[in-house]
């Protein structure tokens, strides 16, 4: 019997689905010193934990924003400081290339615009996918904060990202650092309450989101998937 | 005149399902009737639902208990006839599924799979479709083409179950008034190796080797055992992560068989 016909079968070469991933990080004054030192170590340790997931690491693909003073796209491939332009085309990258971005904080905190620009880029980059017939996930945006918004469009903001995860168009988590405005972040989604982080255990939390997103990206037809439990915060009751 | 068919099928847990601890969501089942018909089922259980193992296992054996029944005693003349037939297999399928949620007292949505049917006959081929996986056939002519694509919504991981209220409307059916050599229907867990994305156009060189195999089959259990060594193997496994499943029908390679 030949056997040795099977192993003739060749695969096709088809690219994996993507699963794009906004980081939204407060890079405002009041992160400086060790707040700001943690969450770059959480960087580091999210992107080698998730690079050691082979399949997610080809389907996953960040993108960091960071809202301090002003609103930045950062050089996520090149790990350098210099801004990019908000182009789809420029600011994701598959997790095997993600280069974890040194960030410095200073100035205020214009949360409002970060998220109405990360709305837009994961818009765009889903467009990108259609055209380019790749297959993708819900995207991801997740915000993380230790103040309020110093813009006064954010509640236009909320309000979108509210509105578009209604319509399944985005999945949206709000963590809260030390004394963020708890309130602020829960206007975000009607689905998933804000969490507060434990200390400043970046680290664990960037853990959880890598091992989040390794089941998502592993996720077959049918599945929400149920995600590792929450070891580094607790979800804020408090206004709800 | 009867036509000769060879059929073998296997399902094989997925690495990510190894990992996580979750059972082989993926049922198959396959007959060879004696009016020379060759019949197959195959369905895959959504990840989430707790029970879709069951689920699947039901759907495969209820669609396949209907057919053979029915065909056993005639076999529709027309695609209309043919069509009805499989309405009728995926109907007996779901009311099959609601049955055991009903049992144990379960909902619907617990027991969540999709469900592939095919019929093949000398001169006909019938499929139907509800959810993801897909249908490939070789002609006479060795074309290859997609009978049936996968169903899915805008994400990658959504996508139709038989148990959904509007299955009925969700069932793709294909009927082709044509002599086949060789069909093959698979699990989602093998259609990014098997088609071209995004056209689902069939990977030629994926097919004709597995098709040839077929043909040749000489030992059923042998053969049943080789395809799930090849399912298992570590190169396809680099692959996908997903339980696979996957039936092989093709006209037996003997003297007499090839028209």
């Amino acid at each position: 019997m030949p056997s040795n016909l099977l192993d003739q079968a060749e695969f096709a070469d088809n690219p994996e689905p993507r699963c794009p991933v906004a980081l939204l990080l407060d890079t405002s004054g009041s992160m400086v010193g060790t707040p700001i030192e943690e969450l770059n170590a959480g960087l580091r340790a999210f992107s080698s934990a998730l690079k050691s997931d082979r399949l997610a690491s080809l389907r996953v693909e960040v993108s960091v924003i960071t809202f301090g003073g002003s609103v930045r796209a950062l050089d996520v491939q090149g790990g350098s400081t210099k801004d990019m332009p908000f182009d789809a085309h420029q600011t994701f990258v598959t997790v095997d290339n993600f280069q974890p971005p040194n960030l410095s904080a200073s100035g205020n905190t214009p949360m409002g615009e970060a998220v109405q620009r990360a709305l837009v880029l994961l818009n765009e980059r889903k467009e990108i996918y259609k055209q380019n017939g790749l297959d993708y996930f819900r995207p991801w945006m997740f915000v993380i904060t230790d103040g309020r918004p110093t813009d006064t469009g954010w509640e236009a903001a909320a309000a979108q990202i509210k509105q578009e995860e209604s319509r399944k168009g985005v999945i949206f988590y709000g963590v809260g650092v030390e004394n963020a405005d708890m309130q602020v972040l829960a206007a975000f989604s009607d689905l998933r309450p804000p969490l507060k982080l434990r200390g400043l255990a970046f680290e664990e939390l960037f853990q959880w989101l890598s091992k989040s997103l390794s089941v998502v990206a592993h996720s077959r037809p049918g599945e929400q998937a149920p995600l590792p439990p929450v070891g580094w915060g607790q979800v804020d009751t408090s206004h709800s | 005149m009867k036509s000769s068919w060879q059929v073998v099928g296997a399902e094989v847990l997925g690495t990510s399902h190894q990992k996580m601890g979750l059972p082989c969501q993926d049922a198959q089942a396959t007959r060879l009737l004696a009016n020379g018909m060759a019949l197959v089922a195959l369905a895959d259980g959504a990840g989430t639902a707790e029970r879709s193992q069951e689920g699947a296992r039901q759907a495969v054996d209820r669609a396949l208990l209907c057919l053979d029944a029915t065909l056993a005693r005639d076999a529709p003349q027309d695609e209309v006839g043919w069509e009805a037939l499989i309405h009728e297999a995926f109907q007996q399928a779901r009311q099959g599924v609601l049955q055991i949620a009903e049992e144990n007292g379960s909902p619907l949505k617990a027991f969540a799979s999709t469900l592939i049917c095919a019929i093949v006959a000398d001169c006909w081929l019938a499929v139907g479709q509800i959810g993801d996986g897909a249908v490939v056939a070789m002609d006479m002519q060795a074309e290859y083409f997609t009978l049936l694509e996968p169903q899915h919504g805008e994400y990658a991981n959504e996508t139709n179950f038989l148990t959904m209220e509007n299955a009925s409307d969700l069932l793709a059916v294909r009927v082709v008034a044509q002599p086949m050599q060789a069909l093959s229907v698979m699990s989602d867990g093998l259609t990014r190796l098997a088609l071209k994305i995004p056209n689902y156009e069939p990977h030629i060189p994926f097919f004709k080797p597995l098709f040839e195999f077929a043909a040749g089959i000489e030992d059923q259990d042998q053969a049943v055992r080789q395809l799930e060594a090849f399912l298992n193997s570590e190169r396809l496994n680099a692959r996908t992560d997903d339980d696979k499943s996957l039936v092989l029908v093709a006209r037996a390679s003997g003297p007499d068989s090839i028209p």
